[in-house]
């Protein structure tokens, strides 16, 4: 006869062997009809002095770790003092495996979606905003340099993901506020 | 900006989810539907596990209506997925205490616990644990798919449910030993 322990064990294992399974019907139609429309594109409207403190803070928050990572990349070697232009243009030559392609236009596209509603910031937080977009491509092209010369370098590959990380931060950040705003 | 090219390890560290996620708040509906192809498996049968096979349609609907309602809340602190399932599970013990009494269906359970091991204590209707699960009474279903299943803790299900760790530990023991009997038949 099985004891107590064997049951508890077969019932662990039942538990495992369960499987997700899908709706017998697509819910998403249904879904679909219920979402209710975001503030479309162009209208974003953020307040005095919401927006000038929230832009200063994202502006102070990515410079400090822009200009932070802009030092370790220049003291790391001699590929790091290339030129924004550069590589940039290194950038636009630069040919992508097909899952890192999509990627790359999927943050592509978020930062398109973003700096429409940056545009419509008043002219004090979209300068700051702006700012810390520009130091943090100015970050991603000496990380993206330093990748291309050293490709098997781990450290390359590490910070070349930070920046990328700080400047997905920063486009959730300017998204979250159009959203709060709205 | 035209970005450079990512490795495999960069890739999958900025998370593409996140992103859809991301570009779902800002109204992408695309986006939002990637999102549910993804994980309605996922929360369908969390729901139905949890609500029963009639409640899960309408609840992963739901589910998914409130996750773009509060998208502008996830911040990508943690998974895409975990947050959705938190979520999940909020919107379906809600629902359920919308409806009835914490209290009324732990006593409630005592009885139904005993009745449902007892109508398949027979060889010829063993059944598989979905099944046996959704015979469960409610109180002590949660209670197994969230610590069992889910892998919560008793101190989790607990804040969540309204109740103390005691009564989370006592409902997961009766209802193991449901499940035994039901899925062994004697």
């Amino acid at each position: 006869m099985d004891t107590e322990q064997d049951l508890d064990r077969s019932l662990a294992e039942a538990v495992r062997r369960l499987r997700d399974t899908q709706p017998a019907d697509d819910l998403w139609p249904a879904i679909a009809q219920q979402l209710t429309p975001r503030r479309p594109r162009g209208t974003l409207l953020i307040r005095w002095p919401t927006a000038l403190a929230a832009g200063l803070l994202i502006a102070v928050a990515t410079s400090a770790s822009t200009a932070i990572l802009l030092h370790r990349a220049r003291s790391a070697d001699s590929v790091a003092t290339t030129t924004g232009a550069a590589t940039e243009s290194a950038l636009v030559t630069a040919s992508f495996a097909p899952g890192d392609a999509a990627l790359a236009h999927a943050i592509d596209d978020l930062e398109q979606a973003v700096r429409g509603s940056v545009d419509h910031l008043d002219p004090d937080a979209r300068a700051s905003v702006n700012q810390s977009l520009a130091l943090l491509d100015s970050a991603i092209a000496q990380a993206a340099s330093r990748q291309s010369a050293a490709p098997g370098d781990p450290g390359a590959a590490r910070y070349l993901t930070s920046t990328l990380r700080k400047k997905l931060q920063l486009l959730r950040t300017v998204s979250q506020l159009s959203q709060q705003q709205s | 900006m035209t970005l450079p090219a990512l490795g495999r390890e960069t890739a999958t560290v900025v998370d593409v989810e996140s992103l859809d996620a991301t570009r779902a708040a800002t109204g992408d509906e695309a986006a939002f539907e990637r999102l549910y192809r993804r994980h309605v498996a996922r929360i369908h049968t969390l729901a139905r596990r949890m609500a029963g096979p009639d409640a899960a349609d309408d609840l992963t609907q739901d589910i998914f209506v409130r996750a773009w309602d509060k998208l502008a809340t996830f911040r990508g602190d943690s998974a895409f997925g975990t947050w959705l399932h938190r979520l999940a599970v909020n919107v379906v013990l809600s629902r359920h205490r919308s409806e009835r009494n914490e209290r009324t269906w732990i006593v409630d359970d005592e009885v139904a616990l005993a009745m449902a091991a007892r109508a398949t204590a027979h060889p010829a209707t063993r059944m598989d644990l979905d099944a046996a699960i959704a015979r469960l009474p409610d109180g002590a279903r949660r209670v197994f798919v969230l610590h069992d299943v889910e892998g919560w803790t008793h101190e989790e299900i607990a804040e969540q449910m309204g109740l103390v760790p005691g009564t989370s530990k006592s409902q997961l023991s009766r209802a193991r030993a449901a499940l035994r009997r039901m899925l062994d038949g004697h």
